[in-house]
């Protein structure tokens, strides 16, 4: 299998926690604290596509605009390999030394009709990051901007049009393009097919795996469908609730999931050739990330739980083969 | 006809809409059967008719309008009606929708008027309809509400809608069209917008409905394993035409008509390992709609396509056996030659 000495670190996060202050209520004024990612950690390795799955609510976007730095996490690191600077911790930075690196980590949006500005032309658009650290003109990177929009499967003779005369796929190619444009090492696409028809999805996974050969591109894939998932990404993490409670590779945890909400995620997955069995259905709703349950908060919807489990929170443990989970059990010697 | 068994036929349907640059035949010579305590889902890409079908059979297809066909409804209070000869604002149908075929809409959010509690939009439904005083309208409208899962009832009808969560509205959505326990609900795309676990508890409620009260569904769904799950038949519709309709299982194992295949081939498959290799495309996307193809509306994009006939003569729906049926000239020409 994959040769670990030649697994090459792109970016290590590290017991991350982005905690929010909020209101109980609108009458009730007294502040909670929403630990909306609370200890999360796990490296990129150049290349692969890492994948986070999980319930709504469960921390995934949060993660992914930490990275982005579009905001300052409560504690935790960040370390981003760079191919020539070496480790640069992200967090402390400030954005002056962060806008170079700002070329090197793009993002791909879920929404293709709301993240593109009606009022920009396709060039405007794609070329935006480009011009993003300050000087140059957009007409220096017209060939770039063609090359891009040639690659991700749109004519350049589009670059004058703005972004209503497009089909919802053909904005998610622009998009894409966006975020090639300045040939970043890290990608982060968040949920970028669950907003589109079933066909066209298609399309733009194939176009993905396809630019990350081309460019040797590293993904953090954010998806709540997990046969996308299957199909695009090598390892991959299951958040629940701000925590990582699976990660491992994809083959490991789709064969013999360790968690029970991985197994419960999967058992619900509607399938084309056999019936969902009612009886193992994921029952019940993500825990309130503001009134969480105790020990392990997947207890109260946990079919295995015992009394261990009302009382400790699990740590994430070893299970070889870079497959860890956060279960006090051990889901194949219970016999589950 | 319809009766006892077969609650709803539609015959030939055919809505338009007059705009500006021209016409949009948005459904175009539909024709299904729904039978009763049956789950009938349709399936098609965006565009391709689904809704304009749905709101067609409740009468609210405005600015739309039926242009030909039939739509026949066995009512339970009524009989034999012919809902395409309605007034849309009449008092007929307006004793059918909701009690006899209710609606869950694709939009959670305009589903519900933000200024009432949940409470009152339910009670308003039972007052009328089930001719219900106000506290007994309430203890239904929990209790409905308690029926798909809706954690708090108790609680949830004095709330208002931005006051809960989207997965928690589309269930109050649900117990709002199943509150008086209608002959046939309508659920168009009920799961789109909410996460994978609440899509699977929205499921298992619908399907114990079917199960414990015999209700029809017509589910609409672009996500083809949640109508492999739910659906006893599948109709897949492609500009506004079925093109294929067949039991469930059937359609899944053996699909017939080339877009039916492409569809299915296009979507990642949970227990397949692709090791590099890519999903298989549907080439092109839907066509304009003002600018329909000629001959068969999938030529263009189709594999099979064969020349001088799929760009010439537009295939009819076709029986292929007692319960399928397809509209594609690689069948009507293999049937032909057989027989
Ligand atoms: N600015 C904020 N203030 C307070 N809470 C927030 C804020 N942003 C996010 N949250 C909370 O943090 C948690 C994680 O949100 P996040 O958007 O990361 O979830 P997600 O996994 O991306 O979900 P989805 O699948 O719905 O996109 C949620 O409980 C959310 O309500
Ligand atoms: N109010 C309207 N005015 C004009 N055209 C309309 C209107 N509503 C629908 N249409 C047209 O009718 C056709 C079918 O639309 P419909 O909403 O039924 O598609 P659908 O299959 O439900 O798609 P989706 O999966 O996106 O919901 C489309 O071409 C659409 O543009
Ligand atoms: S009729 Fe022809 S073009 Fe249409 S689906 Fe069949 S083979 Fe393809
Ligand atoms: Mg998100
Ligand atoms: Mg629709």
């Amino acid at each position: 299998m994959m040769d670990p000495t030649k697994k090459e670190l792109l970016l290590e996060v590290n017991d991350l926690c982005m905690h929010y202050s909020v209101q109980g209520g609108f009458f009730d004024k007294s502040k909670g604290l929403v630990k909306a990612v609370d200890g999360v950690s796990f490296k990129l390795y150049k290349g692969s596509a890492f994948g986070l799955v999980g319930e709504s609510g469960c921390g995934k976007t949060t993660t992914g605009r930490l990275i982005m730095k579009v905001m300052k996490p409560t504690s935790g690191s960040i370390t981003f390999y760079d191919n020539k600077l070496g480790p640069i911790e992200l967090v402390p930075i400030s954005n002056k030394k962060m806008r170079p690196l700002r070329k090197k980590i793009q993002m791909v949006f879920q929404d293709p009709y709301s993240s593109l500005d009606p009022r920009m032309t396709i060039q405007q658009i794609v070329g935006e990051p480009l011009r993003a650290g300050g000087r140059g003109e957009l007409h220096e990177y017209k060939n770039k901007i063609a090359d891009i929009l040639q690659k991700s499967g749109l004519s350049p003779d589009y670059m004058d049009r703005y972004p209503h005369a497009f089909s919802g796929g053909q904005r998610q190619r622009i998009g894409i393009a966006r975020a090639l444009v300045t040939q970043p090492q890290l990608v982060i696409a968040d949920e970028p097919v669950s907003a589109l028809d079933v066909s066209v999805q298609a399309q733009i996974l194939n176009l993905l795996k396809e630019l990350q050969q081309v460019f040797d591109l590293t993904y953090l894939f954010i998806a709540h469908d997990l046969s996308v998932i299957r199909y695009m990404c090598d390892t991959l993490a299951v958040m629940y609730v701000g925590r990582i409670v699976e990660i491992g590779r994809s083959e490991d945890i789709f064969h013999h999931p360790a968690h029970p909400y991985t197994e419960g995620l999967l058992s619900i997955i509607p399938r084309t050739n056999t019936r969902t069995k009612p009886g193992k259905m994921l029952k019940g709703a993500i825990a309130d990330a503001s009134n969480l349950p105790s020990g392990c908060y997947f207890h109260p919807r946990c079919p295995h739980a015992q009394d261990i489990c009302k009382n400790e929170y699990p740590p994430l443990r070893d299970l070889g083969n870079e497959h860890q989970t956060a279960c006090h059990f051990d889901l194949k010697l219970k016999g589950i | 006809m319809t009766g006892e068994n077969n609650l709803l036929e539609v015959k030939d349907l055919k809505v338009a809409f007059n705009m500006r640059q021209g016409d949009v035949t948005a459904v175009n010579g539909v024709s299904f059967q729904l039978q009763r305590g049956k789950v009938l889902g349709v399936v098609g890409e965006s565009g391709s008719g689904k809704s304009v079908s749905a709101r067609t059979l409740l009468r609210i297809e405005a600015p739309g309008k039926i242009t030909s066909g039939e739509i026949n409804f066995c009512s339970p209070r009524h009989g034999e009606v012919a809902l395409q000869k309605m007034n849309t604002t009449g008092e007929l149908i307006r004793s059918i929708r909701w009690k006899e075929i209710a609606m869950i809409f694709q939009e959670p959010m305009t589903s519900f008027g933000p200024m009432h509690t949940f409470g009152n939009q339910i009670t308003e439904v039972l007052i009328l309809h089930d001719k219900l005083n106000k506290a007994d309208a309430l203890q239904k409208a929990i209790e409905s509400l308690r029926s798909v899962g809706m954690p708090r009832p108790e609680k949830v009808i004095t709330q208002y809608p931005h006051q809960i969560s989207g997965g928690q509205r589309q269930r109050a959505m649900i117990a709002m069209a199943l509150a008086c326990n209608p002959e046939i609900l309508i659920a168009d795309e009920p799961t789109t917008a909410l996460d994978v676990s609440t899509e699977a508890q929205i499921l298992e409620v619908l399907a114990e409905r079917q199960r414990t009260l015999n209700t029809s569904i017509l589910y609409i769904s672009h996500n083809l394993g949640v109508v492999a799950n739910i659906a006893d038949e599948v109709m897949v519709m492609y500009l506004g035409k079925v093109v294929e309709h067949a039991p469930v299982s059937e359609l899944f194992s053996s699909p017939k008509h080339p877009y039916t295949i492409a569809l299915l081939n296009s979507i990642p498959k949970i227990d397949k390992v692709y090791n590099g290799q890519r999903l298989e495309v549907l080439t092109g996307c839907i066509p304009d709609p003002y600018n329909h193809p000629a001959g068969c509306k999938f030529h263009p994009r189709c594999p099979k396509a064969m020349k001088g006939i799929c760009e010439q003569t537009e295939p009819i729906q076709q029986a292929i056996s007692d319960n399928r049926s397809v509209a594609c000239h690689l069948y009507t020409s293999s049937i032909n030659t057989n027989r």
